[in-house]
C-alpha cells in the first residue's frame, strides 16, 4: 500500500510540475519589483524578502530604495521607533546614494537625519511627521547636504518661523516647502507636553 | 469628409486559449498597447490569444468595455466597479495580471499590483508563501536566523487563505 502509494504520488507530482507551475512565477521580475515596492520599505524588509531567494534579491536592489516610504510604519507594522530607526539606516544603505524621496514619521532624529544626508546627495523630497526632538540648526545643517533638494515637507514639528526661514535659504533649489504645525490629535495624547 | 468611417465601428474577434471567440469593437481593444499595434499595423480581425483563459479574457473585456465609458460623473461607480473586479481568488487574479500584462494594458496593470500587493501586506511570511504557493528555497540556517532576527514576520495570519 504504502509503495503503491508513493508510485501514485510522484506521477502525479510530475504532471503537477507541468499543468500547475505556480502561478506567481509567471510575472515577470520587473513586475513583482512593482508590486514588492508598494509594500513599503517595512513591508519589504519586514517580510518579502523572507519569502524566498527571488523575491529577497528583488527587495536588495538598489532600484527598490530610492524611494523609502515610512510614514505610519510604527503604526502599522506595530514597530517600535528604534526599530524604524535601524530599518531607515539599512533603507538608506541599500539604496547606495540613489536615494531620491524619504519620508519620516514619528522616528526621526537629529542624528538619524545626518545619517540620511552623509549618503544620499541625490535626494530631492524629504517629508517629516510628527518629531517633536529635532534642533533647528542639525536640521538646517542636515538639508544643506541635499543640493538637489526640490520638496520639503515638514508636518507636525516643532519648527520655528526663523528656522523656517533658516532652511529656506539653505536649499536654493526648493520648490515647494510644506509647514503645518497644527497639533496632531494622536500627538497630543502621547505628548501633552507639546 | 469623414462619412464613411464614422457610422461605421469596426469589429474584431479575439479567440481565448479554449477556442472561444469574442466579438468586439475595434476601438474597445486600442487600450491595449500589445493589440493596439497588432491591429494598426497588421490590419488584422481576428487575434488569437491562446495563452490567455477565456474566462480571464471575459474579465478584461469587461472592464475594457467599463473603462471605455468612463466620464467623470461616473468616477465613483467606476472605483466600486474595480474594487469588485479585484475581488476574485488570488489563483484568478494572478491570471488576470499575466494576461493584462502581456496585453499591456498599462492602467489596468498598475491596479492588479496594487491589488496583488495588497494581498501580500500584513500578513506573515508563512501566510505569503501558502497563499502564493511559494516553497522557500533558504537554507535551514537562513530560515532559522531570520525566525530569530523577526519572530513577528513569522506570527499569525497562517489563516487567511480565503483569498
Amino acid at each position: 500500500m504504502t509503495r503503491k502509494g508513493k508510485g501514485k504520488r510522484k506521477g502525479k507530482k510530475r504532471n503537477q510540475a507541468i499543468e500547475k507551475k505556480p502561478r506567481w512565477l509567471e510575472l515577470p521580475e520587473v513586475i513583482w519589483m512593482d508590486i514588492l515596492q508598494r509594500l513599503g520599505a517595512v513591508g519589504m524588509m519586514l517580510t518579502a524578502e523572507k519569502v524566498c531567494t527571488m523575491w529577497r534579491r528583488l527587495c536588495k536592489d538598489p532600484s527598490m530604495w530610492r524611494v523609502i516610504n515610512m510614514d505610519n510604519c510604527c503604526d502599522t507594522y506595530l514597530v517600535s521607533y528604534f526599530k524604524a530607526q535601524e530599518m531607515c539606516r539599512r533603507a538608506v544603505d541599500r539604496s547606495q546614494g540613489e536615494l531620491v524621496d524619504i519620508n519620516m514619521d514619528y522616528f526621526a532624529t537629529d542624528e538619524l537625519l545626518a545619517y540620511v544626508a552623509e549618503r544620499s546627495g541625490k535626494l530631492k523630497r524629504l517629508g517629516i511627521a510628527c518629531c517633536y526632538d529635532m534642533v533647528r540648526k542639525d536640521l538646517v545643517e542636515a538639508v544643506q547636504k541635499f543640493p538637489l533638494l526640490e520638496e520639503l515637507s515638514l508636518t507636525h514639528t516643532t519648527i520655528t518661523t526663523e528656522g523656517i526661514e533658516a532652511l529656506r535659504h539653505s536649499c536654493p533649489r526648493l520648490k515647494s516647502f510644506d509647514v503645518n504645525n497644527n497639533s496632531c490629535f494622536m500627538c497630543l495624547v502621547w505628548y501633552p507636553d507639546y | 469628409m469623414a462619412s464613411s468611417t464614422t457610422g461605421e465601428k469596426k469589429i474584431l474577434t479575439l479567440k481565448g486559449g479554449d477556442n472561444e471567440e469574442f466579438i468586439l469593437e475595434e476601438s474597445l481593444v486600442l487600450q491595449s498597447e500589445l493589440l493596439k499595434n497588432m491591429v494598426k499595423e497588421e490590419r488584422v480581425s481576428s487575434i488569437p490569444l491562446p495563452s490567455i483563459k477565456s474566462k480571464t479574457l471575459v474579465k478584461i473585456i469587461e472592464y475594457l468595455k467599463k473603462h471605455a465609458e468612463l466620464t467623470p460623473s461616473n468616477k465613483e461607480e467606476f472605483k466600486n466597479f474595480e474594487k469588485e473586479f479585484v475581488n476574485v481568488v488570488l489563483e484568478e487574479l494572478l491570471d488576470i495580471t499575466v494576461a493584462v500584462n502581456y496585453l499591456k494594458i498599462n492602467g489596468l496593470l498598475e491596479f492588479c499590483c496594487q491589488a496583488v500587493a495588497d494581498r501580500i501586506k500584513d500578513k506573515s511570511v508563512e501566510a505569503v508563501r501558502k497563499i502564493f504557493r511559494i516553497e522557500s528555497d533558504f537554507t535551514p540556517e537562513e530560515e532559522s536566523e531570520f525566525r530569530k532576527e523577526t519572530p513577528e514576520a513569522f506570527e499569525g495570519d497562517l489563516d487567511d487563505t480565503t483569498n
